[in-house]
């Protein structure tokens, strides 16, 4: 009976595993594959019953180089269609709205531009040999992947022009480490004046930082914005370190306070018996103590900070300033639509380092979360 | 005494650098939203008049800005049970001392500390239509049609509160195991004894001695429910048909794509207000269910 018992254990935690490991596993064999649009066949598109844009002519495989799908953000195909013979004043069929008519008498024909990007081929059927269709045919679009495996998407991502990853990666170190240096000062220093030292006002104090928790981000940002845009520092580094609105250094100071005050006062005594001053007493003695929680709070620092995006949005806005979360962001709208195995792929190398963090920090996190849900 | 005097000004040496950051970077700033939400403020005029509770009353009257509270309390409704009810559970499982069990925990916590963004494209490709992964699946099970879940209004909703009680379980997941495990074995021994059932044991031992925990969690994961953006931001843009417009999403289109500060401020502030209202009930509820459910 209990043997049943610890198998189903087994199952049910094997099955929620599966939700997180599939996904993942789907990622990541999905960033390998040939760059392919999965296109839905869109035969109503042009259906002409909807009086929307019917008819067509022409070559649609056309030229590998040039030909790009066109896709918008419901993942649906538009297509450009052009008058024969006139490519210039193409009209684009919106997303799916059939709302768009034009007159079309039956005599007139168009030509289907289709565009892949040279990745993969749009097969259309019906197919024609001469290439033109009467007016009202309705056609379906399919796409052909490239098949097998593509590793070198990730290099593709990488060396992406307009998009410098390498840039993005280095600024997210940058701001990263900035963030967790500062507010690991501030915090140290402040949660040993709360909790080693005794001084008028102290307790108040402490509360009143204790309620600058409980503001959420969204009323401090659009002031900080402009306290920021005041002092020079948007699309600095300065602007992106500074003012992080989201590691609440009451956090960090109320997490460490609780460590601090578990030490034992005796090695405050024995430190001044010493002639020790307090920052000596705070830099040479209960700071190493209390490394376990010093880490703590660097680990949860650095995870926050790192995997932000919010203010890194508001207070970047060149490319060049851009943290790997944003970059990531502006790399899935802008880079030529919906190219899912590249997009993985950025993915893929973004979740990287942030998992290599946890993994070997995660003990602190632990204790991290719990620390901070136990409350005196 | 001697030595509390002596000390005396240390103390402020060390927390002034903290203390002076907060004022700068936080009391300011909040006051300053405080002002700017009753002026007229565009980011690029120079001229801000002044418009008393004007911009708030106009926020009410605002349909949009309604429809942006529905969606977010839509969202926190659903969510937040869901989220609470299923890492309870889950933490349930994973207390138990078996081998391998720490695997399990590392795994669920992935999503939690993992790029939202490198998550969100993750979704919306698990969810795309014909050849995301839901949708495979069901037409591997036999099952016709495909639902493009983004572009559905009720679906896309349903689609990122799933999402985030999959992304939040992690944290959630641990502060429960700690609540759990600090229940006293003697008490589940005593009420055995006593021929309770597991379930029993489960419903007058375990909830009521949980209750301080999951008050924690409850009210955690609610203000952060409040504060959803970056799902909306990546996968819907606030639609479809302004179905997943939540309100940190509309002061965000609101200051940075319309420039208007002034609203802006004022709807900060009224989801602030919301966040303190339904924390502080959330509060009074469960505190009084603990006094009249007399923990042991």
């Amino acid at each position: 009976m209990k043997a049943l018992r610890i198998t189903l254990v087994y199952a049910l935690l094997a099955v929620i595993a599966a939700t997180t490991i599939i996904p993942l596993v789907w990622m990541g064999l999905t960033s390998l594959h040939g760059p392919r649009a999965p296109i839905p066949t869109m035969s109503t598109l042009f259906n002409p019953d909807k009086g929307s844009f019917i008819g067509w002519s022409g070559d649609v495989t056309g030229d590998a180089e040039k030909t790009t799908v066109v896709m918008d953000r419901d993942h649906n195909v538009s297509a450009w269609f052009a008058k024969k013979g006139d490519d210039k004043n193409a009209v684009r069929i919106p997303d799916d709205s059939p709302a768009e008519t034009v007159d079309s008498p039956a005599e007139t024909e168009y030509s289907l531009r289709i565009t892949t990007q040279g990745l993969g081929t749009v097969s259309v059927s019906p197919e024609s040999e001469s290439g033109s269709y009467p007016a009202g045919t309705t056609v379906e679009l399919t796409a052909v992947p490239d098949p097998g495996w593509h590793p070198e998407n990730y290099w593709t991502v990488l060396t992406y022009g307009e998009l410098p990853i390498w840039r993005f990666a280095i600024n997210s170190f940058i701001v990263t480490g900035g963030v967790v240096f500062f507010q690991l000062a501030l915090c140290s220093l402040a949660a040993f004046g709360f909790s080693r030292l005794q001084w008028r006002g102290r307790d108040p104090l402490f509360f009143v930082f204790l309620l600058t928790m409980m503001v959420p981000a969204q009323v401090l940002v659009v002031p900080l914005f402009m306290v920021v845009q005041k002092f020079g520092w948007l699309d600095t580094y300065w602007g992106l370190i500074i003012p992080y609105p989201y590691l609440s250094t009451a956090f960090g100071t109320f997490l460490l306070r609780q460590f601090f005050v578990t030490l034992p006062k005796s090695l405050d005594e024995a430190a001044r018996l010493d002639g020790c001053t307090e920052l000596g007493l705070f830099w040479k003695i209960i700071l190493p103590s209390a490394k376990p929680a010093v880490a703590t709070v660097a680990a949860f620092a650095f995870i926050w900070t790192w995997t932000d995006f919010y203010w890194p949005l508001l207070a970047s806005s060149s490319t060049t300033m851009r943290t790997l979360e944003v970059g990531l962001s502006v790399f899935k709208d802008s880079y030529g639509g919906m190219q899912w195995s590249l997009q993985m792929a950025a993915a893929v190398i973004v979740l990287i380092p942030v998992l290599i963090v946890f993994l070997s920090l995660q003990r602190f996190f632990v204790r991290g979360v719990v620390m901070s849900g136990m409350k005196e | 005494m001697k030595v509390r005097s002596e000390h005396n000004w240390h103390g402020y040496l060390f927390v002034a650098p903290a203390t002076i950051y907060l004022a700068v970077f936080a009391f300011f700033p909040m006051v300053f939203a405080g002002y700017m939400s009753l002026h007229n403020w565009h980011l690029l005029k120079d001229e801000h008049p002044f418009v008393g509770f004007g911009n708030f009353t106009k926020l009410f009257a605002d349909p949009f800005f309604r429809n942006a509270i529905w969606n977010t309390l839509v969202y926190v409704v659903f969510s937040v049970p869901l989220g609470v009810v299923t890492s309870l559970a889950v933490a349930a499982l994973v207390a138990q001392k078996l081998r391998g069990v720490g695997f399990f925990r590392t795994l669920y916590y992935v999503p939690a500390v993992s790029s939202q963004v490198a998550i969100s494209m993750v979704w919306i490709w698990i969810l795309l239509p014909e050849v995301g992964l839901i949708n495979s699946a069901m037409k591997w099970l036999g099952f016709e049609g495909t639902t493009n879940f983004l572009a559905e209004p009720g679906w896309a909703m349903a689609a990122i509160v799933v999402m985030s009680v999959w992304i939040g379980l992690g944290p959630r997941m641990i502060i429960f195991m700690a609540g759990l495990q600090s229940i006293p074995e003697t008490l589940y021994e005593a009420a055995a004894i006593d021929g309770a059932t597991k379930w029993r044991r489960f419903r007058h031992v375990t909830l009521p001695l949980l209750a301080p925990t999951t008050l924690f969690v409850v009210v955690t994961t609610t203000i952060a429910a409040f504060q959803l953006f970056t799902p909306v931001y990546m996968m819907t843009r606030g639609g479809p048909r302004r179905t997943t417009d939540v309100v940190l999403y509309h002061i965000y289109k609101e200051a940075w794509q319309k420039f208007e500060v002034g609203t802006a401020s004022a709807m900060s502030y009224v989801l602030f207000a919301m966040i303190l209202i339904v924390a502080l009930f959330q509060f009074r509820v469960m505190r009084r269910g603990l006094s009249e459910g007399g923990a042991a």
